[in-house]
C-alpha cells in the first residue's frame, strides 16, 4: 500500500460483506454495554429498564396505544418541515455560492439565525402559530434553512474552475457553464448536506412536541415522563434512533444511486 | 496559422504587478508541432491560457488565421496540465462534450466519439467514470475530447507531466502517431527536452520570468518517428545542447 494512502486511509476499500459485519459488530457491543449495565442490577431499572423491558414497552406502546400514530405524526412534520427547507434552501444556496452580491446581502440573514437558538423562538411561535403543525414545521425550518443554505453555498462557490475552463475550450459558452458544469460539480455536496442538516429535523421535532404538541414521538416521551414510566421513554428514543439510522441509509443509499462517479461511492 | 506579436502579461497581486511574459514572438505555421520548454514556473501556462483565449494579454496581439483572439473558441483546444475531465460524465460523454455544446445529430456524435475511441484504444472503457482510469488513459481520454471538437490549433500544456516514465513514452509516441495523421497545430508545453526534441518540429527555449524566447531549435529528424530515435547520438547531443541553453 503505498505510505499516503496508508497515513490518511484513502484507500477506504472493503467488501460488502465485511462492512455489514462490522456495523452489526457495533450494534452488538452497544447493546452489549447496556445489557451488562441493566441486568447486573448496578443501575436501577426505575433509572435504567433492560433491553427486554423497552422491547416490551415498544411492543405494548405499538399494539395497544398510538405509537404508530406517533411515528407518523412527527414523520410528517419533518417531512414537511425538511421538504419546504430544501425548496427555499437549495436555490437560495446555490445562488450564494455563484454570485458574490447575493452573498453579501444575506450573510446577516444567514448568520443571525444560525446563532441564534431555535429553542429560543419556541415561545414566540406558539404565540403567533398556536401549537399545531404550522408550529412545528416553522421550528424545524428554522433549524434547517439556515444552515442548508450555508452548506450548500461552500458547496457551489468551492467548484473548480478548472472544469470551467476546460468547458469554455471545448466550445461551451458562459451560459451553459451552470447547468454542464457547476451543478453537475455541486450535486453529491448538496446531497451530504442534505443528510446532514435532515438529522436537526429529528432532533428540533421532538423538542418542539416535547415543549407543546398533542401526537408524535416527543409528545410520547413527556406523557411517559409524567407517569415514571421510563422503559416508554426509551422505546420512544430506540424508535427516534432507529428512523434516524433508516434516514441516514437511505440517503447513502441515494448517494451511491446518483453519484457513481465519486470516490466516496466505491464503498457504503 | 497562429502569431504572437509582442505579448506581455502582468499579474496584479496586492499592491505590485509582476511579469510573467515580456514581449514575447512567436508565428506557428498550420500543421507544425511546436514544443515551447522552460523553466518551472517561468509563465509556460499564462502563454497557453492566452493563446486559448482564458486570459488577456496585458499588451500585444494573439492571432490566429489574422484574427484578434479575444476569447476561448472551439479552434482552439487545450489540454490542461492537471487532469480535467469531467468526473461525472462517462468517458463516452467525456468525448462528447464539445459536440453536446453544438448540438450535432446523433448519428455523427456517435461516429466521432467511435472514432476517437478506436483511436484512443478505450473502445472497452467507454462506460467508465475518470475515476477508475489510469493517469495514462485519463490524458488520452482528455486529448480525444478535444480532438473531437476539431480544433486547428492544439494547446497541450505538460499533458504528460504526471505520468510515469514508461507511460510517458508510450504516450509520446501515440502522440507523434496521432499528429503524423492529425496534421494539427500543436503548441506542445514541457519542462522535458527530450521530450520536446521527440514530439516537435520546432522547440523555442523559453527564459525565466519574465519569460521570453531565448533560442529556437529546428528539429532535423525525420518522421514517422520512433522511440529508439531517443537512443541515438544525434539525439543527445541535440538534447544536451538545448539543455545547456535552458539552464543559462
Ligand atoms: N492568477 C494568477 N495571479 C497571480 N500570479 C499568477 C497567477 N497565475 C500564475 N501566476 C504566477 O505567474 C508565474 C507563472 O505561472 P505559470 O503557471 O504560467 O508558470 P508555469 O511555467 O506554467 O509553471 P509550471 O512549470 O509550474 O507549470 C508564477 O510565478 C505564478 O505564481
Ligand atoms: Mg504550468
Amino acid at each position: 500500500m503505498n505510505p499516503v494512502n496508508a497515513i490518511f486511509r484513502f484507500e477506504r476499500k472493503l467488501s460488502g460483506r465485511a462492512y455489514g459485519l462490522l456495523t452489526v459488530a457495533g450494534a452488538v457491543s452497544m447493546l452489549t454495554v447496556w445489557s451488562v449495565a441493566s441486568y447486573s442490577g448496578k443501575i436501577d431499572s426505575l433509572f435504567l429498564p433492560t433491553p427486554a423491558a423497552v422491547v416490551a414497552s415498544a411492543a405494548t406502546l405499538a399494539l395497544e396505544f398510538n405509537l404508530l400514530g406517533d411515528i407518523w405524526a412527527s414523520v410528517y412534520r419533518i417531512a414537511l418541515g425538511f421538504g419546504l427547507s430544501v425548496i427555499i434552501a437549495v436555490p437560495l444556496g446555490v445562488w450564494i455560492g455563484i454570485h458574490k452580491q447575493t452573498e453579501a446581502f444575506l450573510t446577516p440573514l444567514t448568520s443571525f439565525f444560525r446563532y441564534t437558538p431555535v429553542s429560543a423562538y419556541i415561545p414566540l411561535f406558539i404565540l403567533w402559530f398556536g401549537i399545531g403543525e404550522l408550529e412545528k414545521i416553522s421550528v424545524i425550518f428554522l433549524a434547517i434553512v439556515p444552515y442548508l443554505i450555508v452548506l450548500v453555498a461552500d458547496t457551489v462557490a468551492n467548484t473548480k474552475k478548472e472544469y470551467a475552463y476546460a468547458a469554455l475550450t471545448l466550445g461551451a459558452q458562459t451560459k451553459h457553464i451552470f447547468f454542464s458544469i457547476v451543478l453537475p460539480q455541486s450535486m453529491p455536496g448538496i446531497w451530504d448536506s442534505m443528510r446532514i442538516t435532515i438529522g436537526f429535523g429529528w432532533a428540533f421535532v421532538i423538542l418542539a412536541e416535547v415543549v407543546a404538541a398533542t401526537s408524535g414521538l416527543g409528545h410520547l416521551i413527556v406523557i411517559s415522563q409524567r407517569f415514571l414510566k421510563i422503559s416508554n421513554v426509551m422505546a420512544a428514543i430506540v424508535v427516534i434512533g432507529l428512523l434516524g439510522l433508516a434516514t441516514d441509509m437511505l440517503f447513502k443509499l441515494g448517494y451511491r444511486y446518483f453519484f457513481p462517479w465519486t470516490d466516496k461511492s466505491r464503498h457504503a | 496559422m497562429l502569431e504572437l506579436d509582442h505579448v506581455s502579461k502582468n499579474y496584479e497581486a496586492k499592491d505590485k504587478s509582476i511579469r510573467v511574459v515580456q514581449n514575447l514572438s512567436l508565428v506557428a505555421e498550420d500543421g507544425k508541432f511546436i514544443a515551447l520548454v522552460g523553466p518551472s514556473g517561468c509563465g509556460k501556462t499564462t502563454l497557453l491560457k492566452m493563446i486559448a483565449g482564458l486570459i488577456e494579454p496585458t499588451s500585444g496581439t494573439i492571432l490566429v488565421d489574422n484574427k484578434l483572439v479575444t476569447g476561448p473558441g472551439s479552434d482552439r483546444g487545450m489540454i490542461f496540465q492537471d487532469f480535467t475531465l469531467f468526473p461525472w460524465l462517462k468517458v463516452r460523454d467525456n468525448i462528447a462534450f464539445g459536440l453536446d455544446m453544438k448540438k450535432i445529430s446523433k448519428k455523427d456524435r456517435k461516429k466521432t466519439i467511435d472514432h476517437y475511441l478506436k483511436v484512443t484504444g478505450l473502445v472497452d472503457f467507454v462506460d467508465f467514470y475518470p475515476k477508475d482510469l489510469s493517469g495514462g488513459m485519463q490524458q488520452k481520454v482528455a486529448i480525444a475530447r478535444t480532438l473531437a471538437t476539431n480544433p486547428k490549433i492544439l494547446l497541450m500544456d505538460e499533458p504528460f507531466a504526471s505520468l510515469d516514465s514508461h507511460t510517458r513514452s508510450k504516450m509520446q509516441e501515440f502522440l507523434t502517431d496521432l499528429w503524423e495523421k492529425e496534421k494539427k497545430t500543436v503548441v506542445f508545453v514541457t519542462h522535458d527536452v527530450s521530450e520536446a526534441i521527440f514530439l516537435a518540429d520546432t522547440v523555442h527555449v523559453l527564459s525565466s520570468r519574465p519569460t521570453t524566447i531565448k533560442k529556437t531549435f529546428e528539429i532535423p529528424f525525420p518522421r514517422p518517428r520512433k522511440h529508439d530515435l531517443k537512443h541515438e547520438k544525434e539525439f543527445f547531443e541535440l538534447t544536451s545542447k538545448i539543455a545547456k541553453e535552458l539552464e543559462y
